[in-house]
């Protein structure tokens, strides 16, 4: 499944007035794997998002999406493998309804008229919201409107899902529900966020980021465990983690648990 | 300032619609390239961004009135004349709908008085060659200032000839000028002020954002666009205003002139009564004037060609009328009621 | 400054009364504005000193107004604030025509008064027309009828494109005259110096914004079209609609209505 890696070599970019958003970045993505992307404001996370989907071009080094580099001549095929999500979920809702805004992208595919119908059907049904099809987006909450924005892209049939900040401005029972969704997906999945406690729920691998370059690569609860390195870039554990006597060892005990206890706090049903 | 339907003569308008209605065309024809496909979103906002920056009022300092940004001008430096143009015709045509801003024949008018003007006159003709390549900041600033009070001076001007022209309103050709003129001269002023202000402040921020007005824009084909179109303008409003001028009318003051007499009898008076009959027949254009004294075109005996058709049996009908219609109105309304309670 | 907030209320309003279900609400949208541009060419095309005649065109609005839910105040409320601009314009007739036309006995219409009539008749009239238009249509149908009647697509996308976003950027003006007035302690007009950054700072806002929904729109696949909507289907029923109203604004043009009314009263009475 070669179209479903993400491979990043010594990403450089720099910005027009010269200065450095990216430095020596070097990742590889494996096919359905779920990685985050966290670091402080100003870290490089969107920068480097836009690089996956060729808004931005590197100053140096490459990025590839399964065989295809990322080129302004393979934008087409990129941009079918990769959806993005964006932060802002109204840049993404333009259309005069929910329905032909999912319906865009397939379209623009040059699908048929069932197809587009079915792709259509699917996405609202996945992300929950058939209800909203001939719903303008301004009447929309901002739960919905990232739903509806998730489907858009996922009419596309993408196998790399990028999200930029999913679950900002969400309240909690949106929060909890888009969290479900991408607990469901199958697809690659890079996610840049400040939820560390979504990291939990639906990443396997974290990256961190630092004025600009990777600062560490490894597993979640790896990542989380280490309290140093989160302090050292201007980070924090995910709140759940914080009152846990165990994964932070200075805190109160809140409850009985020792580390022989079936002890994780990822994966809530 | 807003032309209303109320005001309008079919003529003015409909030729108002059709030199409207060409430049709409040719703009959207020069925005058809692949360079240009970036402009569509951006049009949207900015679009969106003068519909709604009207709603910011600033007050304007020793009048303690206040006023807010028309856009046209600033639409033209950020967006090229032919996107500008198209932009502004949205925003009037949502206002139209919702606001009922005018009334829809006179959008016609209204998107060329507020749009031809600044982004195919002043924005070429005045603020080009003044502000140069925009790098010297006071020649860019004396720019906006003139090319807004000069653009919104035409579009007042426009306003009032197409007013004169319709002949609906009877405000007298000087006075309406002078009305017009002085505000709009002080409008224009304070807007030139205002997008001086908005464009030295996006060209010190972020000057690459000012690079979407070269986007399909070129000096050369505006004058040929200009003058043709000023001259389809006129053509049919001349034209259609010709067609309609009163001939049987003139006619029947000419004989009276001659033979003292409203009518003559004959053949003459064949020729006119069928003349007559045709023009009341066909009297889609009003028979409007242009008297050089309003006061003498009313009281000289036998005048024609102002001749008020109501009378008392028509104010008669007319009260019958409304009751017929509203009567009408109110069974409908009560009949579909009705069949929703007896759907429920 | 309300007022204009209140206007953004107003157009989602009208959203609000077009997802409704009326007889009016079921015509091909085409035939409606066909009828609506035609009666706006009639009525204009009357003399200045036409009254009476002009009364039996009424019958249009008045029908449209039953068959559809609007609510009639909704409806004068908004022909209330277009009002003025018009009656301020139409007040000079008066003014400057002051020759009697007509006699009554005691009470003498001046030319100007039957012309100030006139033009209130009209602004009635094609007002009228256009809030019950958008408000049984839906401004995105409207759009897509205007694609229908062949009016240049880039056009009609930049209308679909603009209404959308104009809600957007109205909170964001809120939000941003809030502020300010927060901290000049309630002024709520903006002084000229600061007029320059604050709007410029939201016009760069505003741009990005448009950029970053242009990346989007390349993320999907846009390749400088957009498709638009337009599934309705014309029916004889909206042939009738649209020939009938075109047959009685052509009628009223022609023969005097009121004047036959009045005179067969009159001589009924007599």
């Amino acid at each position: 499944m070669s179209h479903h890696i993400v491979a990043v070599q010594s990403l450089d970019y720099c910005y027009p007035d010269g200065r450095h958003a990216l430095q020596c970045v070097n990742f590889t993505l494996h096919h359905g794997e779920a990685a985050a992307i966290i670091g402080a404001n100003g870290a490089g996370k969107s920068t480097l998002l836009r690089h996956l989907i060729g808004t931005l071009a590197p100053t140096s080094g490459s990025v590839r999406i399964g065989d295809d580099p990322v080129l302004p001549s393979t934008l087409k095929q990129v941009r079918r493998t990769v959806g993005m999500v964006f932060q802002d979920a109204d840049d993404q809702l333009f259309m005069p309804t929910v329905y032909e805004d999912v319906a865009f992208g397939p379209i623009n595919q040059g699908l048929p008229p069932a197809e587009v119908e079915k792709r259509v059907k699917n996405a609202l049904f996945t992300v929950g919201c058939e209800h909203l099809r001939d719903r303008p987006p301004y009447r929309l909450s901002g739960g919905e409107k990232r739903a509806v924005a998730i489907a858009t892209v996922l009419a596309m049939s993408p196998n790399i899902l990028v999200m930029d900040e999913p679950t900002a401005n969400l309240d909690a029972r949106a929060r909890r529900h888009c969290i479900r969704l991408l607990q469901g997906f199958t697809h690659t999945r890079i996610i840049a966020t400040h939820d560390l406690d979504l990291v939990l729920d639906v990443c396997t691998r974290v990256i961190v980021l630092h004025e600009g370059q990777i600062v560490a690569d490894g597993s979640t609860m790896e990542i989380f465990r280490d309290k140093k390195l989160l302090d050292r870039y201007h980070l924090e554990q995910p709140l759940r983690m914080q009152g846990c006597p165990v994964c932070s060892p200075s805190s109160e005990p809140c409850q009985q648990q020792s580390a022989s206890d079936k002890h994780s706090h990822a994966r809530r049903p | 300032m807003h032309m209303a339907d109320a005001l309008l003569s079919p003529a003015v308008g409909g030729a108002m619609w059709v030199a409207t209605a060409a430049l709409s065309v040719r703009a959207s024809h020069k925005l058809r390239t692949p360079q240009t496909e970036s402009l569509v979103p951006m049009m949207a906002v900015l679009g969106a961004f003068v519909f709604t920056a009207q709603m910011i009022n600033f007050s304007i300092p020793g009048t303690g009135s206040s006023g807010h940004l028309g856009g046209g001008l600033l639409l033209t430096i950020l967006l090229g004349p032919y996107a500008a143009f198209l932009t502004l015709a949205s925003v009037l045509t949502v206002q139209a709908l919702f606001f009922a801003d005018g009334g829809l024949l006179a959008l016609g008018c209204n998107i060329f008085n507020l749009g031809f003007f600044p982004c195919f006159i002043a924005y070429p003709l005045i603020y080009r060659p003044l502000a140069g390549g925009g790098s010297n900041a006071s020649r860019q600033v004396l720019a906006c200032f003139v090319a807004s009070v000069a653009g919104l001076a035409m579009g007042a001007s426009s306003v009032v000839a197409e007013t004169r022209l319709s002949g609906i309103s009877e405000l007298p050709f000087v006075t309406f000028i002078l009305l017009m003129l002085p505000i709009h001269v002080v409008i224009g002023f304070v807007e030139g002020g205002v997008t001086a202000a908005v464009t030295r402040f996006v060209a010190r921020a972020r000057p690459e954002m000012l690079a979407f007005s070269k986007v399909g824009s070129s000096a050369v084909s505006f004058r040929r666009v200009v003058l043709s179109l000023v001259a389809i303008a006129f053509l049919t409003g001349g034209l259609l205003s010709w067609f309609a001028s009163e001939h049987p009318d003139g006619l029947e003051w000419s004989i009276q002139q001659m033979t003292g007499k409203t009518e003559i009898d004959g053949a003459g008076n064949d020729i006119h009564r069928t003349l007559g009959a045709l023009q009341a027949k066909l009297s889609f254009m009003p028979d409007y004037d242009f008297p050089k004294d309003e006061v003498t075109a009313k009281t000289q005996e036998g005048e024609s060609v102002v001749k008020p058709s109501t009378s008392l049996a028509g104010i008669l009908g007319a009260v019958i009328t409304l009751l017929l219609a509203g009567g009408i109105g109110l069974f409908l309304r009560w009949r579909s009621q009705k069949s929703t309670h007896t759907n429920e | 400054m309300n007022e204009k907030r209140d206007r953004m209320y107003a157009v989602d309003e009208f959203d609000r009364l077009a997802a409704g279900n009326s007889p009016l609400h079921r015509y091909d949208p085409r035939a409606k504005l066909l009828v609506v541009l035609f009666a706006a060419g009639i009525a204009a095309s009357y003399s200045r000193y036409a009254v009476a005649e002009i009364v039996p065109l009424l019958l249009l609005p008045i029908v449209w107004l039953s068959l559809s839910k609007v609510p009639l105040r909704f409806v004068l409320g908004k022909l209330l604030l277009a009002l003025p601009f018009v009656f301020f314009m139409a007040i000079f007739n008066p003014i400057f025509d002051r020759a009697p036309v007509m006699d009554f006995g005691v009470l003498s219409v001046s030319g100007g008064w039957l012309s100030f009539t006139s033009i209130m008749l009209r602004f009635l009239l094609s007002i009228s027309l256009i809030i019950l238009l958008v408000a049984c249509t839906g401004f995105n149908t409207l759009c897509a009828t205007l694609l229908r009647l062949h009016i240049p697509k880039i056009f009609v996308v930049q209308l679909l494109l603009l209404y959308r976003y104009i809600f957007l950027l109205a909170d964001e003006v809120q939000r941003v005259r809030q502020a300010y007035s927060l901290r000049a302690l309630g002024d709520r007009s903006i002084a000229l110096p600061v007029v320059g950054s604050l709007l410029g700072q939201l016009l760069l806002r505003v741009m990005d914004r448009g950029q970053r929904i242009h990346q989007a729109m390349l993320c999907r696949g846009f390749v400088g079209i957009l498709s638009v909507r337009r599934d309705f289907h014309w029916c004889k029923r909206d042939t009738w609609f649209l020939l009938g109203w075109t047959l009685w604004l052509v009628l009223a043009r022609t023969v005097n209505i009121t004047d036959q009314l009045g005179h067969f009263l009159l001589k009924g009475l007599t």
